[in-house]
């Protein structure tokens, strides 16, 4: 169960570092996300459906190499969500002094 | 209180050290240069577009004007290839810090740079041709510096998002 003021669509440990990587960038193949997370294509899709259903991500179909492969990217939602959701992380670690 | 609290700061900190080590996975590998060859050749190909165009405006008239700018579009497709290229071999693109944006400056540096080399040389005597390789070598080398900066700074910014998230 998330503290309050996490998003519980981020929240999950896939999710959150899937999330981390796309706001780093651009954009973000598939494929290197999956290696990163060191998960299946299921698991990775299922985690990256929850997302696209928030409106946090969004899917590109590039080619690459001749084959259209899937790409990855925040929507200006997601971005907005990642960056609350590390603030509300930052407020844990470090609550207003008192 | 302090009790309960404690739980849910280290696995607030937990968070975001392995979001970090998310981001640093982007460059766990050196970051590959691809398309910045690419990028350097349309840097090369802005500053003959650029010598084609100043040499129309003083000898070679309509025809030279049309083939200057059709180096320059050209110039800009190979720099839209170089950035296609960049993205494959990486898995990621940044938006902003692409060849394209290396090229534009690689322009601008070496049509300066071909204005500065004619200009000398029609002050000290030279021939065209000579003019010509002037501003060509004077723009290679701004191109391609360009190009390896460019690498550079894609690798750096990612580097610094990574630290300063569980900084």
């Amino acid at each position: 169960m998330p503290e309050p003021g996490l998003d519980p669509v981020i929240h999950a440990a896939p999710r959150l570092k899937a999330m981390a990587m796309l706001a780093a960038v651009d954009v973000v193949e598939f494929a290197r996300i999956r290696d990163a997370l060191e998960v299946s294509d299921s698991v990775l899709s299922k985690h990256l459906a929850a997302l696209n259903e928030a409106g946090y991500v969004e899917n590109r179909k590039l080619l690459s190499a001749g084959r259209r492969t899937t790409w990855l990217a925040l929507t200006p939602a997601g971005r907005r969500a990642w960056r609350s959701h590390v603030a509300a992380l930052r407020a844990l670690i470090e609550p207003d002094d008192e | 209180m302090m009790e309960s609290a404690d739980p849910a700061r280290h696995a607030a900190r937990d968070a975001l050290v392995s979001a970090a080590a998310a981001q640093r996975s982007l460059v766990d590998r050196p970051v590959d240069p691809a398309g910045a060859d690419l990028a350097y050749a349309a840097g090369m190909g802005v500053t003959l577009a650029a010598t084609v165009a100043l040499g129309a405006m003083n000898h070679h008239g309509r025809r030279a004007q049309v083939a200057a700018a059709a180096l320059f579009l050209a110039a800009l497709a190979v720099f839209w290839i170089a950035g296609q290229r960049f993205r494959r071999a990486n898995g990621f693109w940044v938006d902003g810090h692409g060849p394209g944006r290396a090229g534009r400056v690689a322009g601008v540096l070496t049509f300066v740079a071909t204005l500065w080399s004619i200009g000398a040389g029609l002050a000290g005597g030279y021939e065209r041709w000579e003019l010509a390789a002037a501003a060509v070598v004077l723009g290679t080398a701004t191109a391609y510096g360009l190009a390896r900066l460019w690498i550079r700074m894609v690798d750096r910014e990612l580097r610094a998002g990574a630290g300063r998230l569980d900084a």
